[in-house]
């Protein structure tokens, strides 16, 4: 038997917001900050992992 | 003023400098900047900045892997809470990415210009410069403009509002744009002025000169009794360590392998005290550039005119004249693999300029306010030239689009067909609900515009423009794109194919 994973509320509300962005419809206060959390969170550039640090 | 720009760090020096070039008009006017992690130390202590924030992303990321809502949320709203606790007079968000546009929308200010996430449903672009900021990679070889100059222009457009912004003070442009540097421990050796820095990383494959074109100019002027220092990210040490192991013994004697062995301020500290800096597009060229030390710089798949070194003298040794829409960084360049050592080692030794290739020198068009590129002959680059005619329509439409554009003549073809289909809906009235007929109309000569019009400028900031207007009044949408439009046909006329 199978066991589904449901992802977390942020992760849940990032991607609706993605999907509604790709269909240009509102996103809802929520919808936006949890998007901003995702990107801000898991967006990683080469760079960044360059000169990141300790 | 808030600046969000956070990375990458060879952004974030372009971004002060143009901050550096505001304050020269607005000595008085208090500058915070939003930076990443990676990029602290470039704004933490800089003395063109009132105050840094630094996006918490380590934190942030940390709670996202382990699915902590409740923290995640709370750690972000925080930040947000720090970031709005001020009213601004002008948010100036040069991200160019999502993240970016929201993070704008959270801000208090009176004006915001860039990216932004607007009444809860769409990306707008504020300001006639950014529009061609974002309107660049449809013409990237044709862009007549410096980042640093695009940047600051939308911020003192932004400012001034309508009047011209205050003439620029001296005292200001000659001031530092990084903290204050301090000597790395490992670079002891080293007498400032009398060694060659070469960074010959690169986060990307595409910026990076052939590792053994760098041992073949390591040792040329070693021979010629130059000292060379080589600096890098941590990660770039074995890219150091293969340049220096393919080098004969007495030119490895002459290397200071410092690859890994300082911070970012470290690397800018030996590159500042460098009696010349090469590298090809990197940080290392902004931050030398910004500290004032000379620079000779390999481009090859990146366009000079854009992100070349900022300031007066530095020189450019171009390999691709007609820089890719999107730079194709990802695959080593043909072009930089052509330049041979023996012809940079040539130009570095005994002044002798490269076969096949344009070299050119920075240069400050002052009577435009903006960096150009000129030959030995003084000549301008090509892309310079061309932009001339487009710096004056955008300074005007920015300033006063009703008074200051002269009128274009009568449109014709798919400009007319457009023209008549916007100024159809524009006047219905408000409400009014588009049947499929007009919208396919519409798109239709949208279309038709967009494939005589491919690599433009002024007609790619349109649809950049158009794209972020509300629809939900839709006649109220066409009324601002009609607008937009005959703004577009008047710049147009000003320099066609610009």
């Amino acid at each position: 038997m199978l066991a589904v994973m449901e992802p977390p509320e942020t992760a849940r509300l990032a991607q609706a917001a993605e999907e509604k962005l790709a269909k240009t419809l509102p996103l809802s206060r929520e919808e936006q900050l949890a998007l901003l959390a995702r990107l801000l969170a898991k967006q990683e550039t080469r760079k960044e992992r360059r000169y990141a640090g300790p | 003023m808030l600046v969000l720009l956070p990375h990458n760090p060879g952004d974030v020096v372009m971004a002060l400098q143009a901050i550096r070039r505001v304050k020269a008009s607005y000595p008085g006017l208090p500058v915070d900047y939003v930076a990443s992690e990676e990029c602290r130390s470039l704004v933490e202590g800089n003395p063109l900045l009132r105050q840094a924030f630094v996006i918490p992303r380590q934190a942030l990321r940390a709670r996202w892997d382990a699915g902590d809502d409740a923290g995640l949320k709370s750690r972000l709203e925080d930040f947000l809470a720090a970031l709005r606790a001020t009213r601004y007079v002008l948010s100036a968000n040069l991200y160019q990415e999502r993240a970016g546009g929201l993070l704008q929308s959270r801000v208090d200010a009176e004006r915001k210009i860039g990216l932004q996430f607007r009444d809860d449903e769409r990306f707008q672009i504020r300001s006639r410069w950014m529009e061609h900021l974002f309107a660049v990679p449809v013409d990237r070889g044709g862009n007549p403009f410096h980042a640093v100059d695009l940047y600051a222009r939308a911020m003192l457009r932004a400012l001034a509002g309508t009047a011209p912004p205050p003439p620029p003070t001296k005292a200001v442009l000659s001031a530092n744009v990084l903290p204050p540097l301090i000597r790395p421990e490992a670079a002891r050796a080293l007498v400032p002025g009398e060694y060659l820095a070469f960074h010959p990383g690169s986060a990307w494959p595409g910026k990076c000169w052939p590792e053994s074109h760098w041992t073949g100019l390591l040792t040329r002027c070693a021979r010629a009794g130059m000292k060379v220092a080589l600096t890098g990210a941590p990660e770039e040490r074995p890219l150091a360590e293969r340049i220096l192991a393919a080098a004969p013994p007495e030119a490895r004697a002459c290397a200071v392998d410092l690859c890994g062995a300082t911070s970012l301020l470290g690397s800018a500290w030996v590159h500042a005290h460098a009696r010349l800096s090469i590298t090809g597009d990197t940080v290392a060229m902004h931050l030398a550039a910004a500290s004032g030390a000379p620079v000779l710089a390999l481009f090859g798949p990146s366009n000079p005119v854009e992100t070349g070194p900022y300031g007066r003298g530095h020189v450019v040794i171009q390999t691709d004249p007609a820089p890719a829409p999107d730079l194709a960084l990802g695959r080593p360049h043909a072009g930089l693999s052509r330049l041979e050592s023996g012809e940079v080692a040539a130009w570095v030794l005994e002044g002798e300029l490269p076969a096949g290739f344009p070299v050119w020198e920075t240069f400050r068009d002052g009577e435009a306010d903006r960096q150009i590129l000129i030959d030995r002959h003084r000549w301008p680059h090509p892309a310079c030239v061309r932009g001339k005619a487009l710096a004056r329509a955008l300074d005007a439409s920015a300033e006063r689009p009703e008074a200051s554009l002269p009128d274009a003549p009568p449109a014709e073809g798919v400009r007319a067909d457009l023209g008549r289909i916007l100024e159809d809906g524009a006047n219905r009235p408000g409400g009014w609900t588009p049947d499929p007929a007009y919208l396919a109309r519409l798109r239709s000569a949208e279309d038709a515009l967009r494939e005589e019009t491919p690599a433009t400028l002024v007609w790619e900031a349109y649809r950049i423009a158009t794209n972020g207007l509300s629809a939900r009044d839709f006649s109220a949408h066409l009324r601002a794109r009609r607008e937009r439009f005959h703004l577009t046909l008047r710049e147009e006329a000003v320099r066609p194919g610009s």
